[in-house]
């Protein structure tokens, strides 16, 4: 057993250990606190050294890859449950016990919360515990194992992890960072390669096809190769379509409210006040599912709130009525408080067919008329929520449409009078935090107007009139800090900021306004019903009018808004020549369908567009296909390649290298479809080649004096075979594979090039070894 | 006897030796090259020879033509019927002078002995023979005399089909290192025998073109040369081979390997190599092989003979590469 420092390949462990970190960057993002990162990097750090150093002793693979493991698995208990060890040393039951408490901790917790979830220790001790196991593969597979390539499956198995669990598009830097350090681990064994291949006879060029034989030519089919695969891995990136993440089941992306601990619901607003992490919840998961006779326009309320403390909503505090079993009529003679009696009214029937709302939650059309459930039910006056003990499955809601025949069905003075300032007076509070920048766009918008649903009219028609841009994601600023002055600012936001603007702008003009949050109506499902999912959650001011009581408006533009009462446009005029309300109207959060034909001289534009764009799905998934293919062949041209020289790349002795040389001229004849000879002398062989190859002069005398040294190599005294020898028979091989390729078709040449029998062959191997099938 | 250190200067006047011996054994015996090829490599390669065919092809004028080439002492034994062990080894005669034996040496103690129809002899007798050949030294009453090197015998034989014969068993026919058959001559080549042999015995022309010191060093060169792990392997792949033929009944033994890896080894020699390859074995296997297997009744019915099995595991044998 003797030390070699060089046998060790440190650079390559270094290079593995940078590589799994990188896969783990992403993790960053998944976790809030970055507690992890320590333990990690030792343990990883600590994998490539002990690796390095038993490779250095020139130890078998199996016992280093065991050693790592050992290693690993002390130092990972030193580092989480020291505690538990009996004497500090061996581990014990309770250490099991342990073991088991911090990964079902961290199992509830990856169930529980939706990223970016806390680190307890039970999550810290898994993240390390499978950074560590990668850390050991990558190493003994890129690095003892010599096969860097490999080395990428658990390296993409962790990568995936760390990925699609954040439940939003990762910046690309992070793929950049991995496949970086893949890359890095790749080159550095070409570097290897080349560095110890013998640079004492330096040989002349033979043909321009010779380079490509020579460390030149890997090196440039490997940075081609690089740059396809990354190229490659961006399109097909760009090009899939996003599915929602399904690595764990009840993972942390699919688990939207999994912010409140112990709940198993699917939408975190109703706790939070707050619906962008909804929003951008990619679960398909159906929240509520119902059936209703006619299109609703009405979103599903959950609740409101009042309370501004200057950056976000505070959930409000409820108040409930007496509990009511069956049937709950929140408002006696369907008067709900402001409205006056004048109001037409107008019902309508809605049946929730399954409901994912946590209690005490429910998601009812307002203003209700009445709720039908097989369940304890409380009315909650100032937040007009339904609340309920136990989750509900099924419930009926009968709500009301006030004034459907739009202003004319209004009463007259309506929005007169202005509201008591006492008894509204939470309703009032205008957050002082940019209030200057609100405050003077209210004013500016309001002119001299007094009618309180004029008012709402007229903010609501400024925020939809395209000056704005609906985008879930903020323009960069101080969006926390001061959302409604960067809000106002920006132009750009989603239904959180256009409401809270809309509530403040309200409350400085004096008109009393709430913060109502729930759901879009959804999408209508071939068979009839309807369906809502976590991203349909929505949020919209509410006004207090005299007359009309809390009236319900939606300055949201765009596709994912509601659609508000029509007696709350402004004017009919206006809303049509407006696009933006006429595309924001579609409540089923789709977008805006391109004209029809009647609109002239640009149908046919139109049409052409259309088709591109219904074609683009078919066109990005040949693509993908054809990339699928081009990664498929570029693996079989590798791995033939590889095949190919495997016997040169083990040699060390010069005798090795011209066995080596001659099983390349072997194999890659075979790519060229002449079948190798059976187990013969080299004399033999040499005119099996002579008989089947179409050679030229030239290359006739390189394969007899291949041949000649081939048995010179086999059969001769060792002294025989000098080292210059070998770059002899290096050029003698490439000039009969020149020769012997220059008189084939090129269909051949081509297939031999992309994809050579040497690789399926090698491929066919690898499989066997994995599945040793006795035939 | 000195030894030649250089090994490349060795195997030149091996070449030219054998060349010498070649030319001259030529001038008696017309067309048959193969022949007289094999049995300067047999020489060369300490084994015996066994010349088997039907009278009168030149089996005889071969073995004297060889002999006589060589300055050395030969001795011929037509073996008869009524041949004794003694007349091969020798025999203990009392001298009524002295009033004490001694011992008078018999055919045997030559370097080259021919032994002309050696199918005709006893067994017995047979069996003295081939034991002289094998141990190559000769033990009469106790005493043990060595015989000279180089040693070489050379038998005729008759097939054995050919009336009063003792066919050699199958042991004893082991101890060659090769057979061969001199087969008619080609209608020129005879032609030529009838003009040459007219007016003078060409054989009485013949002069020995070197000397047995000679050959006995060249014997030691061939004996140093390099033989590579993979053809040794090929080799008991070759003999193992002859032991699993479904044609055989019996195949050749582990003196047939000794005797096939010393036989390419004197082939090589003569081509000038100083390594031994997969060619000279193959060369030199029919001859080295043929003689030592027995055919199964099922292949002796199909018409099958042990030449053709021969080349039939010569084909079928890889050839390993030593590659590990």
């Amino acid at each position: 057993m003797r030390f070699n420092l060089d046998r060790g390949m440190w650079p390559e462990a270094g290079l593995a250990a940078f590589a799994t970190l990188s896969v783990a960057w992403p993790l960053t993002e998944l976790l809030r606190e970055g507690s992890w990162i320590g333990p990690a990097i030792l343990m990883v750090l600590l994998v490539g050294g002990v690796g390095s150093l038993l490779r250095s002793l020139d130890l078998d693979p199996t016992l280093i890859v065991l050693s790592q493991a050992f290693a690993a698995a002390v130092a990972l208990l030193w580092q989480f449950l020291r505690d538990t060890l009996v004497y500090g040393i061996f581990p014990w039951s309770e250490t099991l016990d342990q073991t088991t408490e911090l990964l079902r901790e961290a199992g509830s917790t990856l169930r529980t919360y939706a990223a970016p979830a806390p680190t307890h220790d039970g999550v810290e001790f898994l993240i390390v515990a499978v950074l560590t196991l990668t850390a050991i593969s990558v190493d003994s597979i890129g690095v003892t194992g010599r096969a860097p390539a490999t080395a990428g499956i658990p390296l993409a198995a962790a990568f995936l992890v760390s990925v699609s669990n954040s439940g939003q598009a990762m910046e690309p830097w992070f793929f950049a960072a991995a496949a970086l350090g893949w890359l890095l681990m790749v080159a550095q064994q070409g570097n290897r390669l080349v560095t110890g291949w013998s640079s004492a006879d330096r040989r002349e060029s033979v043909g321009s096809h010779d380079v490509s034989f020579g460390p030149t030519g890997h090196r440039r089919t490997a940075r081609v190769l690089a740059i396809v695969t990354v190229l490659g891995a961006l399109v097909a990136a760009s090009a899939l379509p996003h599915l929602p993440p399904t690595f764990f089941t009840e993972g942390l992306a699919r688990n939207a409210d999994g912010r409140s601990l112990g709940g198993n619901g699917s939408v975190s607003f109703t706790e939070t006040m707050d619906v962008t992490a909804d929003l951008h919840n990619r679960s398909d998961e159906p929240v509520l599912t119902y059936r209703s006779q006619e299109l609703l326009q009405e979103p599903l309320r959950v609740t409101a709130t009042s309370e501004f403390d200057g950056e976000r909503w505070v959930p409000p505090d409820y108040d409930p009525a007496a509990p009511v079993e069956g049937s709950l009529n929140p408002y006696p003679g369907n008067a709900p408080p402001g409205v006056a009696d004048s109001v037409p009214r107008e019902f309508s029937e809605v049946a929730f067919l399954s409901n994912g709302l946590r209690p005490p939650h429910l998601a009812v059309p307002g203003p209700v008329s009445e709720v039908t459930a097989d369940a304890q039910m409380r009315w909650d006056p100032r937040t007009a929520a339904v609340r309920v003990q136990d989750r509900v499955d099924s419930y009926d809601v009968t709500f009301m449409r006030l004034a459907p025949g739009g202003a004319d069905d209004l009463p007259d003075g309506v929005g007169e009078a202005e509201a008591d300032p006492d008894e509204f007076a939470q309703y009032l509070q205008a957050s002082p935090n940019g209030r200057e920048t609100y405050g003077a766009l209210s004013d500016e918008i309001v002119g001299e107007e007094t009618n309180d649903l004029v008012v709402g009219q007229l903010l609501q028609q400024h925020f939809r009139s395209g000056i704005y841009t609906y985008n879930l994601q903020l323009a960069p600023g101080p969006s926390d800090s001061q959302p409604i002055e960067h809000f106002l600012t920006t132009q750009q936001g989603y239904c959180v900021q256009f409401a809270t603007a809309m509530v403040m702008m309200a409350r400085h003009q004096g008109i009393p306004a709430r913060m109502a949050v729930g759901f879009l109506p959804g999408e209508r499902e071939p068979d009839g019903t309807w369906t809502v999912i976590a991203s349909r959650a929505h949020t919209w001011p509410e006004l207090w009018v005299d007359g009309m009581g809390w009236v319900r408006f939606d300055p949201t533009p765009g596709v994912r808004s509601g659609q508000p009462p029509a007696y709350t446009e402004l004017n009919q005029n206006t809303a049509e020549a407006d696009p933006t309300l006429t595309s924001s109207a579609t409540p089923t959060g789709e977008p805006t369908q391109a004209p029809d034909d009647s609109a002239g001289e640009d149908s046919w534009w139109d049409s052409t567009v259309d088709a591109l764009r219904s074609s683009a799905p078919i066109l990005l998934r040949g693509l993908a296909v054809v990339l699928v293919l081009g990664l498929l062949m570029a693996l079989v041209a590798i791995a033939g390649r590889r095949h190919r020289e495997a016997v040169l790349r083990h040699a060390d002795t010069p005798q090795e290298r011209i066995e080596g040389q001659w099983e390349l001229l072997k194999r890659s004849l075979q790519d060229y479809g002449i079948d190798p000879p059976p187990d013969k002398s080299p004399r033999e062989m040499g005119a099996h080649y002579a008989d089947r190859a179409h050679l030229g002069r030239r290359a006739d005398e390189a394969l007899g004096r291949a041949t000649a040294t081939l048995e010179r190599a086999r059969y001769a005294p060792a002294a025989h075979t000098e080292t210059s020898d070998d770059a002899t028979m290096h050029r003698d091989v490439v000039s009969v594979l020149d020769s012997v390729a220059a008189d084939l078709p090129w269909n051949i040449r081509a297939s031999a090039k992309l994809f050579p029998r040497s690789g399926v062959q090698y491929i066919r191997s690898i499989i066997r070894s994995w599945f040793p099938f006795r035939t | 006897m000195t030894v030649n250190a250089d090994p490349a200067s060795d195997l030149t006047s091996v070449q030219d030796v054998a060349s010498d011996i070649h030319r001259a054994i030529s001038t008696v015996i017309e067309g048959k090259e193969e022949a007289v090829r094999t049995a300067v490599t047999v020489l060369l390669a300490e084994g015996h020879l066994l010349v088997e065919d039907v009278p009168g092809v030149g089996k005889t004028m071969l073995a004297k033509a060889l002999a006589k080439s060589i300055d050395c002492d030969v001795s011929r034994v037509q073996f008869t019927p009524d041949l004794l062990p003694s007349d091969i080894t020798g025999v203990n005669v009392f001298n009524q002078n002295s009033h004490s034996f001694e011992f008078r040496r018999g055919a045997i103690f030559a370097n080259i002995v021919v032994g002309d129809e050696i199918n005709r002899a006893s067994p017995k007798t047979q069996s003295a023979l081939l034991e002289c050949m094998a141990e190559r030294q000769v033990t009469v009453d106790g005493t043990t005399y060595p015989l000279p090197g180089p040693f070489l015998v050379m038998a005729t034989q008759n097939p054995i089909e050919m009336e009063g014969t003792y066919p050699l068993p199958e042991a004893q026919r082991d101890r060659f290192m090769a057979r061969i058959s001199m087969g008619y001559p080609s209608d020129a080549a005879e032609l030529a025998l009838l003009e040459s042999h007219g007016d003078h015995d060409p054989l009485g022309d013949l002069e020995a073109v070197t000397d047995g010191a000679t050959v006995q060093r060249q014997i030691q060169a061939v004996r140093r040369l390099h033989t590579a792990q993979a053809l040794r392997e090929y080799v008991v792949a070759l003999v193992t081979a002859s032991r699993r033929h479904s044609s055989l009944r019996l195949g050749a033994s582990p003196r047939a390997s000794l005797h096939l890896l010393g036989a390419a080894r004197a082939n090589a020699a003569l081509a000038g190599r100083d390594h031994v390859l997969p060619e000279d074995v193959q060369a030199l296997a029919p001859a080295v092989l043929t003689h030592r297997v027995m055919l199964t009744g099922e292949a002796q019915l199909t018409g099958r003979t042990a030449g053709d099995v021969v080349a039939d595991i010569l084909h079928r044998t890889p050839v390993p590469s030593g590659r590990r």
